[in-house]
């Protein structure tokens, strides 16, 4: 989705801060107990926070699951994950040998998919289902499936969260030959010298796509957010609902309105697997 | 040609003047700022307090194609240099060939990672992928002819303009060869580099180090004919002492390949004219194993470690420090965070301030904030893209480079009566007993994350060896807990190396040295001379008595002087009854202290290392009144004071 010369310019270190907080604070890491195997027998016992712990802490327990089970209740963690280590060297191997240029989220999001595969078909896991993976490509999947879909040649699109009707997370950017040319946030879409706007956001955002427009291009799509609808965005587990319900809500604004069809569309397409094939952005002119 | 500068404990000397430049520097990329614009940037630079900057030059940005240079424009790094001179304003410069600089491929041209011929290989074969954004990339091997051979071409465009600029001649006063050289941050023992002419390297390797194959399989227990038979590790499978001398081969090899590598850079760049200025290299983050400081500066004049962090992160930072003001000649970070790419988390202005007192109450001399003007790619720099100073960032880096200077700061000398030794073949050792070798993979593996992110960044096999006990566990458990003795004790103490020369090592009155069953020989002799010139030397929980091919050599045990220590938090004590003690005693274990001096000042930093409040009571020997030197206020007291500190907060106070 990136272009390779993509510019990453005027970000707000503070916005950027609290995105960051968002998605990788400390409390949004689930605490993990490993147990590392060689054909079977324990080689190392890792927990996510505390570091390696000593081979003492196995239970005498025959049965793999019943280990994992043992650890659960017994070490306070969110999930065990008990697995052969040379699944995990092979797993990192076919990783690497999966490259093929992709672009950034592309590779992330395969080699994300190959590991959580590898975990659903060789790991012992209690409990079993995977907590949300930390990659941002993941997180925001749908909405990338949209960008890539939706945003035309030469044109941009905006994303702004806002609480106390001041701006809170902002990211815009701008696509050109099919990927993302330029990003950027608030900062690098106020004139210099022009006071930014401001004021009750369900009014101002307009204001916002139009300095988006004179800065990057005509945007494509924006989507504007009340904060608690946004801080909740990346951790629904289906954010074109999510999205769809707080517009009617009156938690976020998508502009087009059409956006909300393009929105189902895209989350019917991802859920055909018919998302992500070449690698690119497809505006509608290519598709 | 003879050297027109060179580097001193306190900065660099201008051979020609005499006149001492403290090494406080900023980072801005003359290409990624209007050409226009140049001038007031500088400026802004000026206008901070800082009397040096500091720019990478990109290969890929300057060849506009294939052997052709661009240097017009933007990209006129002739002209962006003489205005340096014009603004009164020396220059570090970093012409790579790697350069990262958050550059897509990391300034190379894209034809070069993409050529298999230069690729780096995984122990599998398959070239070994960096995962950054905007674009995963294949990494470069440092042994690749083919490679040196392009980063020739580049560097005979680019060294012209460099040796036109240089001291005296210009203000060019340091060049950086190649940045961070770590195997492109994949420091795990068995991921890279795999490749033929990397493997050809560590057989040579072998070769210089065993002479003859039948020494070396004297020691492997092998029955090879020639040292093109010998195959690198590719896991640790090692179940006896006797098998290990071979992983401990394969990590120095590793920590030759990052050596060797710059010191063929550094002689690439003299090569071509660049000879009358100190070169610097850095590391990213890392002293561990596979770098190596000491050796690194027996290559260039200057081997720093680059610093990102966050205040909460004190340790960590702390113990770099510790280990630059124990190794090196100038400890330096030659990149200290001041913002991040957006790639990573963001740090504040306190992040800022706690960092540069941190490193500076724990040694540091010198230091290069990266990025000192924003551009692309980066955030929360204290000068904008466009010269504008940023505020209230600007006035924390003003008020830095003004506390410095009015303190003549780096005239002062952080006490340190004790080194503490990192020790290398121990380290070696525990790299090589690495259960797993993840490929730095940052996002991508994330239920897998909490493996390596956790404290100790490290997983381990519990493997005795024969031993008696796991050598990688047990040197965790004995050196954390000396480390942390001598900490909650205010010993004066700096992170020393084994591999430091004896003339470094003499200059602490104590070593405390981990030893376990095994020690290289040539280490053995060096502590044995550091007793013998009566040098004090701890070493627990026990003494070798094997060198490192595992045979048997007990120099240590045959010494008188040397002090057995089995239990590590016994270290203060036996240090405290040979008389040497801590300069100054804290009364909160919730805070830390180090004390400076130049001739009959005495400057004390206390730190608060939590995140509340704090108060702390200390002696200081016939001191009644402290002066606030970064900090407003003063301390009365007849030798006591008792000091209020918010959190994260560190005071230097001067003795009056």
């Amino acid at each position: 989705m990136l272009s390779e010369h993509v510019q990453w310019v005027d970000l707000d270190n503070e916005q950027w801060a609290r995105l960051w907080n968002l998605l990788y604070g400390p409390d949004r890491q689930p605490v993990r107990l490993y147990g590392l195997l060689d054909a079977g027998k324990p080689v190392a016992l890792v927990h996510s926070r505390r570091g390696q712990l000593s081979l003492r802490h196995w239970p005498g327990i025959g049965r793999l699951e019943d280990a994992a089970e043992h650890f659960y209740r017994a070490m306070d963690v969110d999930q065990v994950i008990l697995v052969e280590r040379s699944a995990i060297k092979d797993l990192w191997d076919r990783q690497q040998r999966a490259y093929n240029h992709d672009d950034y989220d592309d590779y992330a999001l395969r080699l994300t998919a190959m590991t959580e595969a590898m975990v659903s078909e060789q790991a012992i896991c209690v409990p079993d289902r995977l907590s949300l993976p930390a990659c941002p490509a993941v997180r925001f999947g749908p909405l990338i499936d949209l960008i890539r879909h939706r945003v035309e040649e030469s044109t941009s699109f905006l994303l702004m969260a806002f609480r106390d009707n001041a701006i809170w997370f902002s990211l815009a950017g701008r696509v050109q030959d099919g990927k993302i040319v330029t990003l950027t946030t608030s900062q690098g879409l106020a004139e210099p010298g022009t006071p930014a706007p401001e004021g009750e956001w369900r009014v101002v955002y307009g204001d916002w796509l139009k300095a988006c427009a004179s800065r990057l291009g005509k945007p494509s799509i924006g989507i504007f957010l009340d904060i608690e609808a946004f801080r909740g965005l990346p951790f629904a587990d289906d954010p074109i609902s999510y999205l769809m319900e707080a517009q009617n809500s009156g938690q976020a604004i998508l502009d087009p309105w059409s956006v909300v069809d393009l929105l189902a569309r895209a989350a019917a397409r991802r859920a055909s697997g018919s998302c992500r094939e070449k690698g690119e952005l497809r505006s509608q002119k290519h598709q | 040609m003879s050297r027109a500068v060179r580097v001193d404990r306190q900065g660099l000397v201008l051979e020609d003047t005499g006149e001492l430049l403290p090494l406080y520097s900023g980072a801005l990329h003359y290409w990624r700022v209007d050409r226009d614009l140049w001038p007031n940037v500088l400026a802004g630079v000026r206008g901070l307090g800082f009397r040096c900057v500091e720019t990478y030059i990109p290969w890929s940005v300057h060849e506009v194609e294939e052997g052709r240079f661009d240097f017009s424009g933007n990209r006129d790094v002739d002209a962006f240099l003489a205005l340096c001179d014009e603004a009164d304003l020396y220059v570090m410069v970093r012409p790579g060939p790697h350069i990262n600089a958050e550059l897509t491929y990391f300034g190379y041209p894209k034809r070069i990672v993409h050529d298999p011929r230069m690729q780096a290989r995984t122990a599998t074969g398959s070239p070994s992928i960096l995962i950054v954004p905007p674009k995963p990339f294949p990494i470069v091997s440092y042994c690749s002819e083919p490679f040196f051979a392009e980063a020739g071409r580049w560097l005979d465009a680019v060294c012209p303009i460099l040796v036109k600029h240089q001291y005296p001649d210009g203000r060019i006063v340091m060049i950086q060869a190649d940045n961070e050289h770590s195997f492109f941050f994949k420091l795990t023992p068995y991921d890279v580099d795999y490749s033929d002419s990397a493997l050809t390297h560590y057989r040579h390797v072998l070769q210089q180090r065993y002479g003859s194959i039948d020494a070396l399989n004297q020691t492997y227990g092998t029955a090879h004919t020639s040292f093109d038979e010998v195959g690198p590790p590719r896991d640790f499978d090692a179940n006896g002492a006797r098998d290990l001398p071979a992983y401990l081969d394969w990590i120095e090899g590793k920590e030759r390949y990052l050596t060797e590598g710059v010191a063929r850079i550094r002689d690439m760049l003299i090569a071509r004219g660049v000879d009358r200025i100190p070169v610097a290299h850095n590391t990213p983050q890392v002293y561990a194993t596979p770098c190596n400081g000491p050796a690194m500066e027996r290559e260039v004049d200057v081997q720093g470690i680059d610093y990102y962090a966050h205040a909460e992160e004190y340790d960590a930072l702390k113990r770099a420090c510790l280990y630059m003001a124990g190794t090196s000649r100038l400890p330096f970070i030659p990149e200290f965070g001041a913002g991040t790419w957006p790639w990573w988390r963001p740090a504040t202005l306190l992040d800022a301030e706690a960092n540069a007192l941190t490193a500076l109450m724990h040694g540091v001399k010198a230091f290069n904030y990266y990025m000192l003007v924003e551009r692309e790619r980066w955030m929360g720099s204290p000068i904008g893209r466009r010269g504008d100073l940023r505020e209230p960032d600007a006035t924390l880096y003003r008020r830095l480079l003004r506390f410095l200077r009015e303190n003549e700061f780096w005239r002062f000398e952080r006490q340190a009566d004790v080194l503490l030794l990192y020790g290398r073949d121990y380290e070696r050792h525990a790299l090589a007993a690495s259960v797993l070798s993840p490929p730095f993979f940052p996002e991508a593996s994330s239920v897998f994350s909490g493996l390596t992110q956790h404290r100790g960044f490290e997983v381990l096999f519990e493997r005795d060896l024969g031993f008696g006990v796991s050598v990688p566990q047990a040197l965790r458990g004995w050196w954390n807990t000396a480390y942390e003795a001598l900490v909650r004790s205010n010993h004066a103490f700096a992170v020393g190396d084994t591999e430091s020369d004896p003339a470094w090592l003499a200059r602490y009155r104590a070593i405390v040295c981990p030893g376990f069953a095994y020690l290289s020989a040539g280490v053995q002799q060096r502590l044995r001379d550091f007793v013998r010139s009566g040098g004090f030397l701890v070493m627990g929980p026990e003494l070798p008595t094997l060198d490192e091919r595992m045979q048997a050599y007990s120099l240590l045990r045959q010494e008188r002087g040397v002090h057995l220590i089995e239990r590590a938090e016994d270290v203060p004590a036996a240090l405290e009854a040979e008389g040497i003690l801590p300069p100054v005693r804290l009364d909160n274990p919730l805070t830390d202290v180090a004390v400076h001096r130049n001739g009959e000042r005495t400057v004390v930093f206390i730190a608060n290392m939590t995140d509340e409040s704090q108060r702390v009571s200390f002696e200081l020997d016939g001191a009644q009144l402290l002066q606030g030197r970064w900090q407003v206020g003063e301390l009365e007291g007849n030798g006591g004071f008792a000091d209020h500190l918010t959190p994260r907060a560190i005071h230097v106070w001067e003795a009056c």
